[in-house]
């Protein structure tokens, strides 16, 4: 337990560098950045589309099984697609940025640390937050929520897609509540929620990745931190901040 | 004892053949890439060779890897009981008996219950000829016995090695970049962008090649 | 990769014939890590899930009915036809898919498994085979456990909208039947399975020192993932259709 409350605050304390780095940074930094951000988004895109396809469809087939047994399928379209969009989707797909961004990103700092790579790097006069760490991170926080944004569209299309070719359901009918259900409030969610998975995945493969030790074996074992970590943290988020929008909605609305 | 005829591995060698009898130790010695460490691979039945075949005397073979290979997520003891478990199917305190056995006869008596990665460089090499020996091989291969050590250690793990292979009555192939360890055997193998040439230790100067190899100087 | 994963499926029908290859000690083992370790933070982690889907689906019947009647059959199925399913093989994959890649990786590079088939160990028997009757046993009762205790936090929260424990179980049990439990298990089985089975492959198969270790880790994730998520949607199709 306190080794945990130990490694949270390093965590903080690592976070608060990389803030303060990216503040004091020079702005040719911020090129870099966006150049960063870009290569990770298409690096990475193929596979988020991948998978938010699936995504989508899983929650068509079985939002159309419950419904049904309700006869409630009039609510498909809405029901569906905003849950995709609030909690479903940037979940499911924040875990695939676990892998596909965050372990690799854990991956390539761990094997730079193993390598002593970072020491040369540091004794050549580059410091490791300004010039590694923060353009690092904050590309891992723009791709992310980029790709998560991306990756809920293509959600979105793979529910519309199935439902277009299940038999059973009326396409009128599917897309008739979708206004309903999909305004402001479901948009605005599922974009904190993308924000918020994208600086958990950047802080923790950082931290992992930067303060691996030990050889191959440590570098593997950064790698399974920071995907554990990530998942977790991501879960725990989620709780947060749903519990959170939960009780804004219950104050705003009646 | 070790008969190996016409082995063949894609474009690294075609058509070694020697002959070890028991108990020898030989060196197989030559510059980097040549496929030394692949030829052992080889013999020990790890590779598939292109062509070619050999005869050992028993299965019983062990093999000394260049990075220890020793298990890392069991203590030492336990990386020892693990060979006799597998190969032997000893256990118990019979087993654990022969462990502290080895383990003696390699001074690293004490560490049982530490990991490998615990240990120094040297005092993993020793484990794992105690190891490799611990199920009594016919035939023990050694791929860089001394490689990273520094002098003392190197000719201390060279010593241990000789006797401990002495004792045993096992058949010693060793690939070496090390010299003083290469000159321990009775006989030297030089393997060279194919070319394989086979002398004893006291007739190395009569091969030009393997001359300037050995006292590192360009053909 | 895919020669080795090819390798691999090819061989679990031979290992099945041959319970000889079965080792007993590695499995157990394998059973008593993955349950100490792994099943109280995983169920844990989906309970807070479930919480927050009770919320959401709360949020739907406002909007559509303004009415609340449907939350707890809407949560109930809903978390044990798909959340209680998919969140924990996906946190199974980094759990166990992401630490055992690692640990085989590690092991390929330093010579350790040539040193085990020296030994006279197919080193399938010694590290997959264990890891997957392990790993499928334990998907199964993970998912299991995890809908219990999903719906049991589903329960509580849905003491906010005034639900009370009796009343819920009446209405989730209403349309639930026995063949969504089953069906959730057998998908959690599958995904157990699957898991074991691709970190093997891309373990076995890891090349080149620490940056080997770290890039194969990496890559065995993401297909674990991806494998799940597809996995979890043809099954899903094909329950639907029977």
């Amino acid at each position: 337990m306190l080794r945990f409350i130990r490694e949270l605050g390093a965590i903080v304390l690592f976070t608060k560098s990389i803030l303060y780095a990216l503040w004091i940074g020079p702005a040719s930094m911020w090129h870099e950045i966006l150049h960063e951000t870009s290569r990770i988004f298409w690096r990475s895109l193929q596979t988020i589309s991948f998978a938010g396809f699936f995504v989508g469809a899983i929650l068509i087939l079985q939002f159309d099984t419950i419904l049904a047994r309700y006869d409630a399928r009039l609510y498909l379209g809405g029901v569906c697609m905003s849950t995709i969009i609030r909690d479903v989707g940037p979940l499911i797909i924040a875990f695939l940025l676990v892998g596909k961004v965050g372990a690799y990103t854990a991956a390539e700092l761990g094997t730079m640390r193993v390598t002593e790579q970072i020491d040369a790097r540091e004794c050549l006069g580059a410091e490791s937050f300004v010039t590694l760490l923060a353009p690092r991170w904050m590309s891992i926080v723009l791709a992310s929520l980029t790709l998560l944004i991306a990756g809920l569209s293509i959600s979105i299309g793979g529910a519309f897609f199935l439902a277009l070719i299940h038999s059973s359901i009326n396409m009128h009918e599917f897309l008739f509540l979708v206004p309903r259900f999909n305004g402001f409030s479901t948009l605005g969610s599922g974009l904190l929620k993308s924000f918020i998975y994208g600086l958990l995945v950047a802080t923790l493969a950082c931290f992992y990745g930067f303060y691996a030790k030990n050889g191959a074996a440590g570098v593997g074992r950064a790698v399974t931190k920071a995907t554990v970590g990530t998942h977790f943290s991501i879960i725990v988020a989620n709780y947060l901040t749903g519990t959170l929008l939960t009780a804004l909605e219950h104050l705003g609305g009646p | 004892m070790l008969k190996v005829d016409g082995l063949s591995y894609k474009k690294l060698f075609q058509n070694i053949s020697f002959n070890l009898p028991q108990g020898t130790h030989a060196s197989l010695i030559g510059p980097s890439g040549s496929g030394k460490s692949t030829l052992l691979r080889i013999i020990a039945g790890l590779l598939p060779p292109t062509q070619g075949s050999m005869i050992h005397a028993s299965n019983n073979i062990g093999m000394l890897f260049q990075r220890n290979a020793l298990f890392d997520s069991l203590t030492v003891e336990e990386n020892l009981l693990f060979p006799l478990r597998e190969r032997c199917r000893m256990v118990g305190q019979k087993a654990r008996a022969k462990a502290s056995a080895a383990l003696e006869a390699v001074d690293l008596a004490g560490t049982e219950e530490n990991y490998p990665y615990e240990l120094s460089g040297g005092m993993q090499k020793r484990l794992s000829i105690a190891r490799a020996l611990i199920v009594h091989p016919d035939l023990l291969l050694a791929d860089e016995p001394t490689a990273g050590l520094d002098p003392i250690t190197s000719d201390t793990i060279g010593c241990l090695l000789d006797r401990l292979v002495s004792e045993h009555g096992t058949t010693l192939l060793t690939v070496s970049s090390d010299m003083q360890q290469a000159l321990r055997g009775s006989s030297i193998f030089f393997l060279d962008q194919g070319t394989f040439l086979k002398t004893n230790t006291t007739e190395i100067c009569s091969h030009h090649a393997l001359k300037c190899f050995f006292y590192g100087l360009s053909l | 990769m895919w020669r080795m994963l090819a390798s691999i499926l090819i061989d679990i029908p031979h290992f099945l014939i041959h319970p000889r290859r079965f080792r007993w000690r590695e499995t157990l083992e394998a059973l008593s890590t993955l349950g100490a370790g792994s099943f109280q933070v995983i169920t844990l982690a989906t309970a807070f899930a479930g919480i927050v889907i009770t919320h959401e689906m709360a949020w739907h019947m406002q909007k559509a009915l303004h009415s609340v009647a449907m939350v707890p059959g809407m949560s109930a199925q809903f978390i044990v036809r798909e959340l209680a399913v998919a969140v924990p093989a996906l946190l199974l994959v980094s759990k166990v898919g992401a630490s055992l890649t690692a640990e085989i990786a590690t092991m390929k590079i330093t010579d350790q498994i040539d040193a085990l088939r020296l030994l006279g160990i197919n080193p399938l028997d010694y590290l997959l085979y264990p890891r997957l009757i392990a790993c499928t046993v334990a998907g199964g009762a993970l998912t299991l456990i995890s809908i219990l205790v999903t719906l049991l936090c589903s329960v509580a929260t849905a003491r906010a909208y005034h639900f009370s424990p009796p009343e819920y179980l009446a209405l989730a049990g209403h349309f639930m039947k026995l063949t969504d439990v089953i069906q959730a298990v057998i998908k959690g089985s599958t995904y157990g399975a699957i898991i074991p089975i691709m970190s093997c492959a891309y373990g076995f198969c890891c090349r080149g020192g620490a940056e080997g270790v770290g890039h194969t880790t990496t890559q065995s994730v993401v297909a674990s993932t991806l494998c799940v998520i597809v996995l979890d949607f043809i099954l899903t199709m094909l329950f639907s259709l029977i």
